[in-house]
């Protein structure tokens, strides 16, 4: 799958990881938005029982957003893992910045508010499927 | 602002009254200025509650991102006397339009990621509640009670033994609830497989709006039916995806 050329515009640091190698931690500071260029990546949570992988990200995915787009927290939420050799790549965060702060108020807070719930939705599916796992 | 654009209102709620109704179609954004709301879904007459908001943060949103595609996923009713202020999703639509397409790039990801991790909870509520069913919440004198009850329909449909892929047996569907069916059988269909109560059935059937519904249900009563060779069978659902739900809700809806 080709990488949109408009994403390719925005990509400046390369960082290749190996396999298994922690990309980001749960808990650390940042907020730049990557994407993956070649290969994969999971996307965990940290749980009583263990790592729960949320998702993959393939080339083309986008990661690390949750930070950006949030009022007050620049803490990950997850950690993204490498599955088998993959290349990633941060997105210009200043123009990124520019660019958000360009939109209206009310854009701006739908945006928030669309990745606050993802973040709430995910801890409360997380903690609903490591409660059943405790059940059976 | 431009002047034809809808401007935004304020808007006064008493406490307990909905705001937002889920399964109905609705566009607008709102925002709370004072005061504070629940947000929930209701699980076979129950209300399962996903949230309590307070002022500045926004409900009604998840419309916005997919178009006004999707109906309400939830409902939203005021716990306190509240003021809200209601967006209209016309302006901002356009400007989400002519906004940088990498954060559209970035965002519409988010949204994929979001509709994903509803589905996998209402999923995994949804074999929960054939374990253990929620608590119901004490409603004090609610106006927008909710009253599920059995409607009486005359549709064909599919069934088989719930550990078989075939649905090798038909029957028509005689009355459908959230809880249950009642099933029209014919005595044949009795010789070729146990019916008897607790036997647990996959039933597969296509609603007149054209939805199709399928479940896992088990026998709980039998009794002659009201032609020669026929039975009623009553059958409570043992197992039904949050979809499946959803779409006999709406249409057993007054």
């Amino acid at each position: 799958m080709a990488l949109d050329p408009l994403i390719i515009s925005y990509v400046t640091n390369e960082e290749t990881y190996q396999d298994k190698a922690v990309i980001l931690n749960e808990g650390d500071h940042g907020d730049w938005v990557y994407v993956i260029l070649e290969g994969q990546a999971k996307v965990q949570k940290k749980t009583k029982k263990g790592y729960v992988t949320l998702a993959i990200l393939r080339e083309g995915s986008a990661f690390g957003e949750m930070a950006f787009f949030s009022h007050k927290s620049k803490l990950r939420t997850a950690r993204v893992v490498a599955d088998g050799p993959v290349v990633i790549a941060g997105l210009d965060p200043v123009r990124l910045r520019t660019e958000f702060a360009s939109l209206s108020p009310q854009l701006q807070e739908l945006m928030y508010t669309l990745v606050a719930r993802l973040e709430m939705a995910t801890s409360n599916m997380v903690k609903l499927a490591v409660g059943q796992k405790k059940k059976t | 602002m431009p002047e034809e654009y809808p401007k935004n209102r304020q808007l006064k709620f008493k406490a307990d009254d909905l705001v937002i109704k889920g399964g109905d179609y609705g566009i607008s954004i709102y925002k709370i200025i004072e005061g504070r709301v629940k947000v929930y879904t209701e699980w076979e007459g129950r209300e399962i509650t996903l949230a309590y908001l307070g002022p500045g943060e926004v409900v009604g949103e998840m419309s916005f991102f997919s178009m006004g595609m999707e109906v309400r996923a939830a409902s939203v009713r005021t716990e306190t006397d509240s003021i809200l202020e209601a967006w209209h999703p016309s302006t901002l639509q356009k400007e989400y339009e002519n906004s940088p397409s990498i954060l559209k790039y970035i965002l519409d990801q988010t949204l994929q990621r979001l509709l994903q991790i509803n589905k996998i909870t209402a999923e995994l509520n949804s074999k929960r509640g054939g374990k253990k069913a929620p608590t119901p919440v004490k409603k004090k004198g609610s106006r927008n009670q909710r009253k599920y009850y059995r409607k009486e329909t005359n549709i064909e449909c599919r069934y088989g033994a719930a550990d078989s892929k075939e649905l090798r047996y038909s029957a028509t569907i005689k009355d459908l609830s959230l809880k249950g069916v009642g099933l029209s059988v014919s005595g044949s269909n009795l010789q070729k497989v146990d019916h008897s109560t607790g036997t647990r059935f996959n039933i597969a059937f296509t609603l007149p709006n054209g939805k199709k519904v399928a479940f896992e249900a088990q026998v709980v009563a039998i009794r002659a039916g009201s032609s020669r060779g026929a039975f009623l069978l009553g059958f409570s659902t043992t197992d039904i995806s949050y979809e499946n739900q959803k779409s006999v809700g709406f249409f057993l809806m007054p």
